[in-house]
């Protein structure tokens, strides 16, 4: 659990703020107070993992066996506690949904996450900022208790947006990919990830639905390997096609 | 993982099978001395991270990621990670593939293997 909350902690900081680039910068208004929240939890965080390192160095150190991570819960206690506050200050508001996003991204308790999350689709189904929201459903919506494509099908039906459409058929496309097992269901994931391609989105979002396509026509099971042409570990060029014949096990990995 | 590779490769050697390893390493040199301190026989291509790179080509997001191609070149299976697992589908898929060349007798031992 601990590990899931800091991954899911590591993947917050960029997706709230890209989504709102656009908002307009006032001082001492929404989009300072959520910034200076985010800088505060990245310096959170930040002393977070030097404890972890230090205590495991010290461990090695002394022949022992490593502690778990110290807790993130009470460090990360009063951030949320203060966008819980800035939620409630804007609550109803557009600026309020930055905030929401960060509870149900970077909150201990399932039962915060629910409240922030429920106020999400109560209040906010229809904001143009909800595309942080929409990006973090894979990982948020398991512990509102709620099903991931059943809530972007309510966003995909109420919300006008054109780049919280297009993240959302992303997201929806991307989660069923990964269980479509026959061809009606590649069908329905490949209609979510072409219409990414025909709605105004950043590039990120349409490269990404781009793979994903290429992912479902190319790499699923029963398709044809694409061909790769390289060069082997001493220099000499070769093709995957020239192992036609035999069972091929592809492993992708590295020493790093 | 890499002693239970070098165990397949050495109980499928005389059978229809190549483990192709794609390596990402930025440092050529050193995976190439690991690689030897490994007794990694098997072939690898060599894939410098970045675009146009043979993972991003293959939408590879984690590592290490598996792929199963058949004598066919047809994907079979994808992230078959447990070790008893993969000596069963291997050992389905080799199968298969020596039944399909034992049905088409006319094809002869090709010149040179291909595997170093």
């Amino acid at each position: 659990m601990r590990i899931m909350t800091m991954a899911a902690a590591l993947l917050l900081l960029p997706l709230p703020l890209s989504a709102q680039d656009k908002a307009a910068p006032k001082q001492g208004d929404a989009k300072t107070e959520y910034q200076a929240l985010a800088d505060d939890f990245d310096q959170t965080m930040q002393k977070w993992r030097q404890e972890a390192q230090q205590q495991a160095a010290e461990a090695e150190k002394n022949g022992g066996r490593v502690p778990p991570a110290p807790a993130l819960e009470p460090l990360v206690k009063d951030l949320i506690s203060r966008a819980q506050g800035l939620a409630e200050k804007y609550k109803g508001k557009d600026d309020a949904v930055q905030f929401l996003v960060f509870v149900t991204v970077n909150a201990s308790g399932d039962n915060q996450v629910r409240k922030a999350f429920t106020t999400l689709l109560a209040d906010h189904v229809k904001s143009p900022q909800l595309a942080g929201f929409v990006q973090n459903l894979p990982r948020t919506a398991h512990r509102a208790g709620a099903d991931p494509v059943a809530v972007l099908g309510k966003i995909l039906d109420k919300n006008k947006s054109k780049p919280v459409l297009a993240v959302a058929l992303l997201t929806r496309g991307q989660l069923r990919l990964e269980n479509a097992s026959s061809d009606a269901e590649r069908a329905i994931v490949k209609k979510d990830l072409e219409q990414v391609a025909t709605l105004e989105a950043p590039a990120e979002v349409k490269q990404q639905a781009a793979s994903a396509l290429f992912q479902l026509e190319h790499l699923g099971i029963g398709c044809a390997a694409p061909e790769i042409e390289g060069k082997d570990m001493d220099g000499t060029a070769f093709k995957l096609s020239d192992y036609r014949g035999k069972v091929v096990l592809l492993d992708f990995w590295g020493f790093w | 993982m890499i002693p239970h590779e070098r165990s397949l490769v050495e109980k499928l050697q005389n059978r229809p099978f190549a483990l192709i390893g794609v390596n990402s390493d930025q440092n050529l040199e050193q995976a190439r001395s690991l690689m030897q301190e490994q007794k990694m026989t098997w072939r690898h291509f060599y894939d410098q991270a970045g675009s146009g790179s043979i993972a991003t080509a293959w939408c590879v997001h984690s590592w290490p990621t598996l792929y199963y191609i058949d004598h066919q070149g047809v994907i079979r299976h994808q992230d078959v990670r447990r070790e008893d697992e993969m000596e069963r589908v291997l050992e389905e898929m080799v199968t298969a593939a020596e039944q399909d060349a034992g049905g088409r007798k006319p094809e002869p031992k090709k010149k040179g293997d291909p595997r170093k």
